[in-house]
């Protein structure tokens, strides 16, 4: 396996028939288009569909939340004339959050589905498959520090590195306190039946807050983690098209990568299935990825200017 | 001499002199040179002078003065050609009690006296009389002639009062003063006078309002050249020259600004609530100030019939957040998230949500920050190798 960064594509010496087909460009813009093939399925098509509403139910919430948030910003009557006045947006707010509650909930459902049908359900529960956190995840990211720092090497990951699993829980955690005190805002009337006043004052600020964290975290962090970072950029689409290749996942996922031996023998499969071969991306699907991909963080980045110009003015 | 030639010549003399008087009251004689533009540019120096001296009876028997001669004012004129210079009267041989206001008004002082005299507001021949100027078109002539030099000061359509009150009818007419000024109609300490001479039921209702007792304890302690922009009178909240019509919602949601501009800490917290960030763009729904605390008739929370007092606030929001009760109410509208005291609660979830904030995205900052340095730094090792 090549060093991080330092592969060529059009080096002599590859195995020409595992190679992905190339575009026009010598190395693709998606990063898990790039090195040696063959493909693997890394998600379900349901898994995909999952991210996309979810995404995209954060984008719209956070579009129409962010103008109250700052209503003083000299953005905030532009966004709002955009969703056509506060109260559309506060409907179409509403309508994104029940869309990403929705989503969650189908996630949650069908994870107790498959953890219920599994036939050890324990792998999916703990060790290098599961996408629960473990102390080993703690000891990766003291690793990761000591590579950073040049006193140890690169941490290997399993299914999920350490940075994907706290992407997984902030979700859960997010739903949780965001969802709630939002519902508990939605219907102040229905909730102050049981719950005290000053509850919803908390709630206010609790909402506010957590979506400001949530905001910053996803297109910052969680953009540089994913697509930003030198050995990646410009992006990373295996979400989108669900399959990257084999040195992309000997890159990131080196110990999974590492039970995949013999694979590029196997047969292809055109269902998207775990750890199978897949076939590479179409050019169809490639250009959707990395149109939808540009797209997502360049709005991204202008929130972040957006909060950055709204804290600092 | 015989009685019938003596009868004769006076009655030829009484002709002589009766006729031209008979005649001029007409105001005929004069007519033949003063209702003729053209005629009068040729006699003149120029169009202006030819324009101000022109001045046809038809005009002047359309004024005020319509029962007048010419003469009455233009005393000193009985032929032709005129007697130089022209004497003419003053106004306040007629009206002494207008021209004495008038002398202690701010116009007293402008030292151009022409353009703020009597005529630029009354105008010259066709001056006005007081039923003309309660018609719309009076109205609108007298308040032209003030916005003349008030410019930028006319009242826009969206404001209730334009077309419907004359710019004296809030300023005084005579003995206008600047609105700053003490002894002004529109000062705060005489609004509720002024305004309330139109507006009297809801001068009424206002005048147990807390602002109007902040009011009458300025006057009571005789401080009148308190600085008027503190000082909350009917402009305070309505504004002055766009007042918004009141029952649209604009009215309300215009005042919260206003208010907001005494009452800085209840702002600050207002702003930071759901109502306060919707108001502020444009929500018709969210709660303004007015619409918890009332408008005229606003009292002290601590007071039993205030609409804010604990007893009342059940009612109170009740009207947009219908079948509430007293754990509903318990919502603190103006929280303080920095005072333990008095929002303890609050106060534990501001700081504990900053420093979550502050924790998680810098932790996760210094993580990406270092391992952005270390691709870099691998990156141009590589490229060195």
């Amino acid at each position: 396996m090549s060093d991080i960064g330092t592969h060529d594509p059009t080096s002599p010496g590859t195995d020409a028939a595992s190679d992905p087909p190339r575009h026009r460009h010598s190395v693709p813009l998606d990063a898990a288009q790039r090195g040696h093939g063959p493909y693997i399925w890394r998600f379900t098509a349901f898994q995909r569909w999952l991210h996309g509403l979810l995404m995209t139910s954060f984008f719209v919430l956070v579009l129409t939340g962010i103008p109250l948030r700052f209503s003083c910003a000299p953005f905030a009557p532009l966004l709002m004339r955009f969703w056509g006045g506060v109260e559309n947006a506060g409907l179409i707010h509403r309508w994104a959050a029940a869309i990403m509650v929705s989503t969650f909930l189908a996630h949650v459902i069908t994870a107790a589905r498959a953890l219920y049908r599994a036939a050890d359900p324990m792998r999916l529960l703990w060790g290098r498959e599961s996408i629960v956190p473990q102390p080993r995840d703690a000891l990766d990211f003291v690793q990761q520090f000591r590579w950073f720092f040049g006193v140890g090497p690169r941490p290997e990951f399993g299914r999920f590195s350490y940075m994907e699993k706290f992407d997984y829980m902030a979700v859960f955690w997010g739903v949780f306190v965001i969802g709630g005190s939002g519902f508990m805002l939605w219907f102040p009337e229905f909730f102050a039946r049981w719950l005290p006043g000053w509850l919803f004052n908390v709630a206010t600020i609790v909402h506010g807050e957590e979506a400001l964290l949530a905001t910053a975290f996803i297109f910052t962090i969680h953009f540089f983690n994913v697509h930003l970072r030198p050995d990646k950029f410009p992006l990373d689409a295996v979400m989108f098209t669900g399959r990257a290749t084999l040195e992309y996942m000997h890159e990131e996922h080196s110990i999974l990568a590492a039970g995949m031996v013999g694979i590029e023998h196997q047969p292809v499969s055109t269902e998207p299935a775990h750890d199978l071969p897949a076939p590479p991306p179409s050019h169809r699907s490639t250009m959707f990825a990395t149109v939808f991909g540009f797209i997502a963080w360049g709005i991204g980045l202008a929130i972040i200017g957006m909060i950055l110009w709204a804290v600092l003015c | 001499m015989q009685p019938a030639r003596l009868l004769g010549l006076l009655s030829c003399l009484s002709l002589l002199t009766l006729l031209p008087t008979a005649l001029r009251a007409q105001g005929l004689n004069c007519d033949r040179c003063h209702a003729e533009l053209e005629l009068l540019r040729q006699r003149t120096e120029s169009m202006a002078q030819a324009e101000r001296l022109l001045a046809p009876a038809a005009a002047l028997r359309a004024s005020a003065h319509g029962k007048l001669a010419c003469t009455a004012c233009h005393s000193g004129i009985d032929h032709y050609p005129h007697a130089s210079p022209v004497v003419t009267r003053t106004c306040a041989s007629c009206h002494p009690a207008p021209d004495s206001a008038w002398s202690r008004s701010v116009h007293a002082n402008v030292r151009d006296r022409e353009s703020v005299g009597c005529t630029a507001c009354h105008g010259i021949h066709d001056v006005a009389d007081r039923q003309r100027l309660r018609t719309p078109e009076g109205m609108s002539r007298a308040n032209a002639r003030c916005s003349g030099c008030h410019q930028g000061q006319q009242l826009s359509s969206a404001d209730p009062h334009a077309g419907r009150a004359l710019c004296a009818g809030c300023h005084g007419s005579h003995d206008v003063r600047e609105p700053e000024a003490a002894s002004s109609l529109m000062h705060p300490l005489r609004q509720l006078a002024t305004c309330g001479a139109c507006h009297d039921s809801v001068a009424a209702v206002w005048s147990h309002d807390v602002h109007a007792d902040t009011l009458r304890s300025l006057i009571a302690a005789g401080a009148l050249d308190e600085d008027p922009d503190g000082l909350p009178g009917c402009t305070a909240c309505h504004g002055a020259h766009a007042a918004a019509p009141a029952g649209t919602g604009a009215l309300t949601r215009a005042t919260v600004a206003r208010c907001a501009a005494c009452h800085e800490r209840y702002a600050e917290s207002y702003y930071e609530s759901y109502h306060g960030q919707a108001v502020r763009l444009g929500s018709r729904a969210a709660g303004t100030c007015a619409d918890c605390h009332g408008a005229h008739g606003i009292r002290p929370s601590r007071e039993p019939a205030s609409r804010t007092a604990g007893a009342n606030l059940v009612k109170t929001c009740g009207t947009c957040h219908p079948n509430v009760g007293a754990r509903f109410v318990a919502y603190d509208s103006h929280p303080e998230p920095m005072n333990r005291e008095r929002n303890p609660w609050v106060f534990f979830a501001f700081w504990s949500m900053n420093a979550l904030l502050v924790g998680a995205l810098g932790m996760w900052a210094l993580h990406t920050g270092i391992w952005w340095i270390r691709l870099v730094l691998d990156r141009r090792k590589t490229r060195q190798d």
